[in-house]
């Protein structure tokens, strides 16, 4: 797994996605009448402009503008995910909540893919770096019950 | 689906489709996958680890719909298998284990064995001592085969390859040996022509017939000869002879080469892949005769290869001549001179068979040998359209005899001591006014009283296996009047 720094503006896969929209945009436009510096002005959202603002300052010296973007989408790409899935739509402040947990626990170079199941019902399917972690309620209600079988049909009974 | 989320919660693995190349996939996750370990997919279709890259897990898949990108997949910590048993006998099964046959009830055997073996060693492997009939005159008589033997069928197409093996499952499914047909790649006609011929031979009971169609995706047809040995390994390890028909390897090739060239691996001669030769190596040596206890078992394997116009000297052709214990030759010349089987005794080649063989088969294969070199070297003579002395007349009669003796359409089985009669009748001209028509008539005769009067057969049996050579044999039978009276009176 490649080790870098998540600057910590991009926390999702969403937002990943967004900014790439983004980069591809900016690309066009400099070869357009309108030219990158009206673009970056009226499209680049402000929770992303410093983002972009860091690389071209890095890179704009050696490799120009379109170099700044590319070494952009190259950091994107780089950016390891770490699956969950979730039984209800998080909050923005849940989101962040586990993020800082994640990067602080796990690693710096990661970024959230959530994904909603409600027929888990509660806890959290982990899967990263190719390893699965079931840590749902229905699958601890589904041990339960096999482990529990014959108790239960008594009661039934 | 149920198989998928069963084996993500033992091995707690995941990876993801990234890269679909016909049957092979590429896939990222899975960190501790092997070479061979046997991957689930989400949807249900499954595959082999094929190699492991950098960052990727290269699949083989066994699914005839493709598998789409993004697809989760698990592995499951074993490599594949197949169930075998007895409930497979009598069935058309693909090289998973599962029936072919929709509209035919099939109990899946419990056991279940490995499908990519390792060969046995040395120590467990025991001399070929025991003859194998295949019931055609020629073969048994001047090219004989033994139990345990890896015999190589080899002609151009439609030489009558695929005839001369039903013939020889026919008849070592009549002496209870276990016979598994592995169809490879082969048209669905082809296959149910010869589950007809098996059940109108009433032998479907010893037979089993694992298929791949040339439909099937190239990891199935790939996976179908080291299934059928592994179900050989099966009856082997419980002390019963199997054999095992392979047909065709040169289809196989064509496969893996097929699975080799897109999976990026460096082509090597007429673009196959370097380790053609050991694939095909592994598999045929999995077949010898094997102490089992304190019995022996033997799996005899008949791989079949195709050849172009008749060029033994083909890449595939000599691989598979060289790792096996001699070659069955099906002469396209012969086959349009009318001979049937087109074997060609001369370009053939048995290097264990010969020891197997009783004192007077020996010697009357001795005694052929050199007799039909001879007859090809006066018929060289005829075509000079010169004048031929007695000798020559003699010699060119007795030979054209012979080849017409033995001459046998598909489904007779003469069984091999009436073969060594009727020849030695003939040799001896111990019925000298006879035509070839009578004699082939007495010898249909002779096998139907061998076949229902105990007393002949043993008889019959006594008189061949107390003969030390073909003159003694001529010599008990001249001077013995009772045989000779029940054999002119059929």
């Amino acid at each position: 797994m490649n080790k870098i720094t998540n600057y910590g503006y991009i926390k999702t896969v969403e937002e990943k996605a967004e900014v790439k929209e983004l980069l591809e945009l900016l690309r066009q436009s400099m070869f357009k009448k309108e030219g990158f510096a009206k673009a970056l002005k009226a499209n680049v959202p402000l929770k992303y402009s410093p983002l972009i603002n860091l690389f071209i300052k890095r890179n704009v010296g050696k490799e120009g503008f379109e170099g700044s973007l590319e070494a952009l989408g190259s950091y994107l790409n780089e950016l390891n995910e770490l699956n969950l899935t979730l039984a209800f739509e998080p909050s923005q402040e849940f989101l962040d909540n586990i993020y800082k947990w994640v990067t602080k626990n796990i690693g710096q170079d990661l970024i959230l893919n959530i994904s909603v199941d409600p027929k888990i019902l509660g806890g959290t399917v982990i899967s990263f770096g190719g390893y699965y972690l079931d840590y749902s309620l229905s699958k601890k209600l589904d041990r339960a019950f096999s482990e529990k079988k014959e108790e239960i049909r008594k009661l039934y009974e | 689906m149920n198989n998928f989320k069963r084996e993500l919660d033992k091995t707690g693995e995941i990876g993801y489709v990234t890269q679909v190349v016909d049957t092979l996939v590429y896939a990222n996750g899975i960190p501790g996958a092997k070479p061979d370990e046997l991957i689930v997919f989400e949807t249900g279709e499954t595959g082999q680890v094929l190699s492991l890259l950098e960052n990727e897990v290269e699949i083989l898949t066994f699914s005839k719909t493709p598998v789409k990108v993004g697809t989760a997949l698990t592995r499951t910590g074993k490599a594949l298998e197949i169930p075998v048993g007895t409930e497979l006998l009598g069935n058309i099964i693909d090289p998973f284990g599962n029936s072919l046959e929709e509209d035919k009830a099939f109990k899946k055997p419990r056991d279940r064995i490995g499908v990519n073996t390792d060969p046995e060693g040395i120590v467990e492997r025991r001399t070929i001592k025991t003859y194998l009939e295949t019931g055609t005159s020629i073969v048994d008589l001047m090219i004989p085969l033994g139990k345990g033997q890896r015999e190589l069928v080899i002609g151009d197409r439609k030489t009558g390859k695929t005839n001369f093996l039903l013939h020889t499952i026919f008849t070592q499914a009549s002496r209870g040996t276990i016979c598994i047909y592995a169809a490879i790649g082969k048209k669905k006609m082809d296959i149910k022509k010869a589950q007809e011929f098996f059940e109108e031979n009433k032998i479907m009971d010893k037979v089993i017939i694992i298929a791949s169609t040339s439909t099937d995706p190239a990891g199935s047809i790939y996976i179908t000869p080291y299934s059928a040995l592994s179900v050989a390994e099966y009856f082997r390890n419980n002390g019963q002879d199997a054999l095992v028909v392979l047909d065709d390897m040169s289809t196989h090739a064509k496969f893996y080469r097929e699975i080799s060239l897109l999976g990026k691996r460096f082509p090597g001669r007429n673009s196959y892949p370097g380790d053609i030769f050991y694939v095909h190596a592994r598999l045929i040596e999995r077949a010898g005769n094997f102490s089992v206890g304190d019995k022996e078992a033997a799996i005899t394997c008949i791989p079949v290869v195709e050849t172009n116009q008749g060029d033994l000297s083909g890449y595939i052709q000599t691989n598979l001549m060289s790792m096996t214990d001699g070659h069955l030759f099906f002469d396209t010349n012969l086959f349009y001179q009318g001979r049937r089987p087109a074997v060609n005794p001369f370009l053939s080649v048995t290097r264990v068979g010969r020891q197997t063989q009783s004192e007077v088969k020996r010697s009357i294969n001795r005694e052929l040998t050199s007799f039909l070199t001879l007859f090809e070297r006066v018929q060289n003579f005829v075509h000079f359209g010169s004048e031929l002395n007695d000798s020559a007349k003699v010699t060119l009669d007795m030979g054209n005899k012979i080849l017409r003796l033995f001459d046998q359409p598909s489904g007779k089985l003469i069984p091999s001591n009436v073969q060594v009669v009727v020849f030695t009748i003939l040799w001896g001209s111990l019925l000298p006014t006879e035509t070839m028509e009578k004699l082939f008539e007495r010898r249909e005769k002779i096998i139907e009283k061998y076949n229902s009067d105990k007393n002949f057969k043993k008889t019959l049996d006594d008189f061949v296996e107390s003969s030390q050579t073909l003159n003694d044999l001529m010599g008990k039978i001249k001077k013995d009047g009772n045989i000779v009276n029940q054999i002119i009176s059929l």
